[in-house]
């Protein structure tokens, strides 16, 4: 009797691990296009289940470094992949996936006027994810250095967590403009209630979004399966249209 | 141990403390209201006041925003008639903080002055005095250490708010980063020493305030018969 209970439980614990999950930490700005990848993607394989969790790259990559179980890392810079591959914790090569912009939102002020409007008194606060942790918050500091109005303005400036919360502080109006990546503020929800304009791509460093497999105990082929979809022609539309340039 | 340090660190307690003296101020008027009115809605009051016990920090840090807006009308009416942005502002905070550490006045005082004898309310107004009078000379004193516990309670739970005040306060140094968040940003950007730093020495502040306030309560810490 105690022997079939041994085995039943083997055999059901056996059957766990190869239950068929990918755990993806994508970086903020890949909100909208994660969720479509996901639909396209479980349309073709039903059994298979998806979880995504977003955040800024920089903390998706200290949740990685201190044990968080993912299994795909998909940043918004080339250079948190390549952290973690340098620590050894990654499986295969880091490659890019695409290439982000940088853009201004507002619905509270004309922003089609250009950049120079974050200085005017009517703005009385500017927001920008921390540049420390957030890919398009570290680019949108470079881009008010490179236009010399960092200084004139870094008193305005409010640091969000994550490019998803800076633009949750424009999009309340509580800051008047936010430095937004332009995959967020082409999503619906944006772009209908506000104005925006696409920064100059010489006013920045190129946002080279880029992704890795992390490397687990257990060996998760289901989601080097999902990195190859998501680097593959079939979803190459869902990028072009939230913006991004592919390499 | 620099400039930023310490100007987070008194931002802190300045926070705490001014929320702390302006519940003790709002907070006993309604905890009388409570304790002994009876009215139709009461069961709704009590809830609302109740909610920050059981909504999460960001839920309600999340709607304050909201209401801080200039799209909406709280927002809209505050900009307009008084231009007054509350978010990202320590007055912001100030609010949210003291919105949110109400049932932590409140209740302890409210449940203090439910379990004094109805005789002694009676007596004093016998006696001739007022009610305000009666409040303020006779119940209070007899319920000390309820006092104190709202008191300890209300300045310790806000020296702790994580969720509202980085919501709403949008972690600027020197107005808006307090200690709680200012460990978190630390961490975040691997500077554990720093974080640690801060943690210390808010567990040791901490401990040390509510250790004296508790001793003081021990003094009261004895079996009334009356």
């Amino acid at each position: 009797m105690k022997r079939i209970f041994i085995i039943v439980f083997i055999v059901i614990l056996s059957m766990n691990l190869y239950g068929q999950k990918v755990r993806v930490a994508a970086a903020a700005n890949l909100r909208y296009i994660m969720d479509e990848i996901k639909t396209m993607y479980i349309e073709k394989h039903p059994d298979v289940k998806v979880d995504i969790t977003l955040g800024a790259s920089g903390a998706l990559l200290q949740q990685i470094i201190n044990g968080a179980q993912f299994d795909l890392f998909m940043a918004a810079d080339k250079t948190y992949p390549d952290k973690l591959k340098g620590l050894g914790a990654t499986s295969g090569d880091v490659k890019t996936y695409a290439f982000g912009k940088l853009a201004l939102w507002s619905n509270v002020i004309d922003v089609s006027k250009g950049i120079n409007i974050v200085a005017d008194n009517s703005v009385v606060h500017i927001a920008i994810a921390k540049p420390d942790v957030a890919p398009y918050g570290d680019r949108a500091v470079q881009c008010l250095k490179y236009y010399g109005l960092f200084d004139k303005v870094k008193d305005k400036i409010v640091y969000a967590d994550n490019i998803s919360q800076a633009a949750h502080f424009a999009f309340t109006g509580n800051a008047e403009v936010g430095f937004l990546a332009l995959s967020l503020v082409l999503a619906p929800d944006m772009k209908d209630n506000g104005k925006y304009i696409v920064l100059d791509t010489k006013s920045y460093k190129p946002v080279e979004q880029a992704c890795v497999l992390v490397k687990t105990w257990e060996r998760n082929t289901e989601a080097s399966k999902f990195m190859d979809f998501v680097l593959s022609k079939a979803c190459k539309p869902i990028f072009e249209k939230y913006g991004f340039t592919l390499p | 141990m620099n400039a930023e340090f310490i100007q987070t660190l008194f931002l802190t307690f300045k926070l705490a403390i001014s929320t702390t003296i302006i519940l003790i101020i709002i907070g006993l008027p309604i905890a009388w209201v409570l304790a002994y009115s009876k009215f139709k809605l009461k069961p709704v009051v009590e809830a609302l006041l109740s909610m920050p016990l059981v909504l999460p920090p960001t839920v309600f840090g999340y709607y304050i925003l909201m209401a801080y807006s200039p799209h909406y009308w709280f927002g809209k009416w505050l900009n307009h008639i008084f231009n007054v942005r509350l978010a990202f502002t320590f007055d912001g905070i100030l609010i949210a903080s003291v919105i949110f550490g109400l049932p932590f006045m409140i209740q302890p005082i409210q449940s203090g002055l439910r379990s004094l004898p109805e005789s002694l309310r009676e007596a004093s107004y016998t006696l001739g005095k007022s009610e305000f009078t009666a409040f303020y000379k006779v119940l209070l004193p007899n319920i000390k250490p309820s006092l104190i516990t709202a008191v300890a309670l209300t300045f310790a739970h806000s020296i702790g708010e994580f969720g509202i005040v980085l919501m709403v306060g949008g972690d600027m140094q020197g107005i808006t980063r307090v200690a709680s968040v200012a460990i978190y940003d630390e961490v975040q950007s691997m500077n554990f020493s720093t974080a640690n730093q801060y943690a210390l020495i808010l567990f040791a502040i901490s401990f040390i305030l509510l250790t004296i306030i508790y001793s003081i309560n021990k003094k009261q810490d004895s079996w009334k018969i009356l």
